[in-house]
């Protein structure tokens, strides 16, 4: 195996595997001297306010373990792996581990659950910071790197100068570091949450993992919008629907916020836009439909592509 | 990273698509470090079998501009971009030298000449 080969199998495997499978591990280690059931949750005062049974606390964390680890997998499988996604996998584990951990360490040796000792925010922030310290460290075996900063462009219709006879594709993405981290949040959430708040929290949780980035292509069909790292669910915009494209520095509140947005009315007069970040995205201009906004990095080119082709169907700035 | 293509340019497929990302990569559309963007999407966006986007992509690899590993997909090596325009030089050389009717010999004897 070569020096990547096991740097990449550490990345994606052994660490992720060895911090997931802890988070089940330290309740079975512990098991025989925690009382059952066990406390779970406490109140801001830091005394315990609920519990539930050992088995229902090891399933929970073994289920979470393995979407997480199958999300990895997954990704990795199709070549769709990134830093970031690394890095909120290893958040994760962490973040489980130490929960997993505090609870353990506060239902040690207790003769019932409500005897159970404090756990207070000073706990849970240490438990934060090194679960982000974690993700850190992931981002960086994966081999992350600072963003490009963006750039105004200075002409006001995009162009890449297709020349005729030639046939030419973009593809370009967006993607966002905190969303997935608030899904993980909302994930730790439900896990400590049971019951119907619970399963409302782990459908936020995946709402957020969907919108953490957005995948775009332009082709002579039209210009393809795909959510998530994986790209899916996508939506062909056929090129026959556009009149031009446009750059834009996106400001989400100017569009009330991030993911899937509805802003100035109805289906036809509206914009809709798909928001991952703030910063570069491309503004569909349609006559019949609503306007689409999509961020995206270096959207000049994609613009400007998506222009070359409708001037070449004769068709640029009919509004 | 836009990607050209020519129609009526006879070379196989792959090898224009290992072009036009080289030249993604000289014009510093993707910079060193920076991940291509995975063969399953770009095989969509340019309607073609993704295993000719991934031969493609390891042509790239053999010369030296990019880096493959599972799990961090393809990366731009570090020196990966003046890689692919001295390469892109030697490909104008060649078709330049052909088409002035020059075989193998004769290119190989001008290389020599203006390295001595």
């Amino acid at each position: 195996m070569t020096k990547t080969g096991i740097r990449w199998w550490l990345t994606t495997y052994a660490i992720p595997g060895l911090l997931l499978a802890g988070a089940v591990a330290v309740l079975l280690l512990f098991a025989d001297r925690l009382p059952d059931p066990l406390a779970r949750h406490w109140d801001f005062s830091g005394q315990p306010d609920g519990a539930s049974p050992l088995w229902a606390m090891v399933l929970l964390a073994g289920g979470i373990t393995a979407l997480a680890w199958a999300m990895l997998v997954v990704a990795d499988r199709s070549g769709t792996s990134s830093s970031s996604l690394v890095a909120f996998v290893y958040f994760m584990g962490a973040t489980l581990v130490g929960v997993q951990t505090l609870t353990v360490w506060a239902n040690l040796d207790a003769p019932s659950w409500q005897s159970a000792g404090q756990v207070g925010l000073a706990q849970i922030v240490a438990v934060l910071g090194g679960a982000s310290l974690i993700g850190a460290i992931g981002w960086f075996l994966a081999g992350g790197g600072p963003a490009i900063p963006y750039q105004a462009p200075e002409t006001p219709i995009a162009t890449v100068g297709l020349e005729p006879g030639k046939d030419a594709v973009w593809v370009g993405k967006s993607e966002s570091y905190w969303i997935p981290m608030l899904g993980v949040g909302f994930l730790v959430a439900a896990a400590v949450v049971l019951g119907w708040v619970g399963i409302l929290l782990l459908a936020i949780s995946w709402l957020a993992i969907f919108f953490s980035a957005a995948r775009v292509a332009v082709n002579d069909q039209g210009v393809n919008i795909g959510l998530g790292w994986w790209g899916w669910p996508r939506k062909l915009i056929p090129l026959d629907d556009i009149s031009r494209a446009e750059i834009l520095a996106v400001e989400p509140m100017s569009f009330g916020g991030w993911g899937l947005r509805v802003i100035g009315g109805r289906a036809l007069t509206g914009t809709w836009a798909l928001i991952i970040r703030r910063g570069p995205g491309i503004r569909l201009v349609r006559p019949d439909h609503a306007d689409l906004v999509v961020t995206v990095d270096d959207p000049q080119q994609g613009a400007g592509l998506i222009n070359d082709l409708l001037s070449r169907n004769g068709r640029v700035g009919a509004r | 990273m836009l990607l050209c293509i020519d129609p009526t340019d006879g070379s196989p497929l792959y090898t224009q698509i290992a072009a036009a990302v080289r030249r993604a990569i000289v014009e510093g559309e993707v910079g060193e470090g920076d991940r291509l963007p995975p063969a399953r999407e770009l095989a969509l966006a340019l309607e073609v079998n993704m295993h000719t986007v991934l031969r493609a992509y390891a042509e790239l690899r053999d010369e030296g501009t990019i880096e493959m590993r599972r799990g961090r997909g393809s990366v731009v090596q570090r020196g990966g971009a003046s890689r692919a325009g001295l390469l892109r030089l030697v490909g104008e050389f060649v078709a330049e030298g052909r088409r002035q009717g020059l075989d193998r010999k004769d290119l190989i004897e001008l290389m020599e000449q203006e390295m001595s």
